[in-house]
């Protein structure tokens, strides 16, 4: 990509698809790529490469925000990034050896996964009277966060199948690019029951690692080009720092609603582009 | 080292690190494309990256081998590739804490999360 005023225009499409993606909770990652290859007719790889690093970008930025708070649990991030780790590098190989056609339907149907877990209930489990999985004792997971109410502890449930499921995160964050936060959350938040504000920040401080195990291969197999990776992240990484300002005054609800029905319209487009129908 | 030290001495290399990152990415972008008017961009068409790419001294030289002039991209790539060590520098310092604690089964869990990042960007 050289043309500069190209460039800008996606710079501009990525700092949107920051804002969106966190207004809704979603990475920009995910509906970057999309937006790269429906509307400027990228290559699905390169737009994948551009993608993770941008994921990379913002999971820093936040993920800092959230450990300085000390809400995010390293030791449930780093015991739990052994299996997203090897899951992307996993996922990353595979990738180079899918065809462009195959990448763009199995991302279609993530995102439309990723939207409908977007949608599951988020209401705060009663957990402090039972007991962690041993195996959780064991690795010293329970933790405890900050509250308007002092610290409050938490116990850590089902470690293996959130483990597997951890593995299956970074398969899919490997495979297509994207931070798979939504799928760690599930992992965290639905199968072992770790509060919601511990789970997403965890999640932060994971998708950066898991990102990073997939990215080198990418790099290697000639996925980064610089002069697309530039103005995606700068955009998703501009776009992302003002969506969580916005975050404070916008009309939530509203606009998720909006973006959710917009994602799932491109996750279609992009399963109709991968099987070879053009609308 | 306590946990808290830990966790705001990671924070501050993360912010660090990507304002940095994103500050050379943007120096390097605008300078690539204003040397690049008019020229059609030509990410159609998946064709790789040229594989001096491949090394992290291979694009500090390129960057900074003034004579080659349509080598610019460099200096955004190493500006990415800064980022894309902010995660793995992440898990160092883990390591490094974990070590002072004497806690030496998240030691040894950080090193094995080091090791699959070390093994995917060099293997």
């Amino acid at each position: 990509m050289t043309d500069p005023l190209f460039a800008i225009s996606i710079a501009v499409v990525a700092l949107f698809a920051g804002l969106i993606g966190s207004l809704i909770g979603l990475g920009g990652g995910v509906i970057i790529t999309p937006l790269l290859v429906l509307g400027f007719g990228i290559d699905i790889r390169y737009a994948m490469g551009a993608a993770l690093v941008s994921v990379i970008a913002t999971s820093s930025g936040a993920a800092a925000a959230y450990l300085r708070d000390g809400i995010s649990n390293m030791r449930i991030g780093l015991s739990l990034c052994v299996a997203t780790t090897i899951g992307a590098v996993g996922g990353a190989m595979a990738a180079t050896v899918l065809p462009q056609n195959a990448l763009a339907i199995i991302f279609g149907v993530a995102l439309l996964a990723t939207v409908a877990l977007s949608l599951g209930n988020k209401k705060p489990k009663a957990q402090s009277e039972d007991k962690s999985d041993p195996l959780a004792v064991k690795l010293n997971l329970p933790g405890s966060f900050p509250t308007p109410q002092g610290m409050q502890k938490y116990t850590v449930h089902r470690f293996i199948p959130g483990f597997l499921m951890m593995g299956v995160a970074g398969i899919l964050s490997g495979l297509l690019g994207i931070g798979s936060g939504a799928f760690k959350v599930v992992a965290m938040d639905q199968i072992m029951r770790i509060p919601f504000k511990v789970t997403t920040a965890t999640s932060n401080f994971m998708i950066g690692v898991t990102a990073a195990a997939s990215v080198g291969i990418y790099l290697k197999r000639g996925y980064l080009d610089p002069a697309l990776v530039a103005p995606v992240s700068l955009g998703v990484l501009v776009g992302a720092f003002l969506g969580a300002r916005l975050l404070a005054v916008a009309p939530v609800r509203i606009l998720k609603a909006i973006f959710l029905v917009m994602v799932s319209l491109i996750a279609v487009q992009m399963i109709l582009r991968g099987s070879g129908v053009s609308l | 080292m306590t946990d808290e030290k830990i966790q705001s001495l990671l924070a501050r290399v993360m912010v660090g690190g990507v304002l940095v990152s994103g500050i050379i990415i943007l120096g390097g972008l605008t300078w690539y494309l204003a040397t690049h008017i008019g020229v059609p961009p030509g990410d159609h068409v998946f064709s790789g990256e040229p594989k001096y790419f491949d090394t992290f001294g291979g694009m500090i030289r390129r960057a900074f081998s003034w004579h080659e002039f349509g080598e610019r991209r460099s200096i955004i790539m190493v500006g990415i590739v800064l980022l894309l060590l902010n995660p793995i520098v992440r898990v160092a310092l883990a390591v490094a804490g974990f070590f002072a604690q004497r806690d030496w089964q998240y030691c040894a869990i950080s090193a094995l999360v080091f090791a699959v990042l070390v093994f995917s960007f060099f293997a």
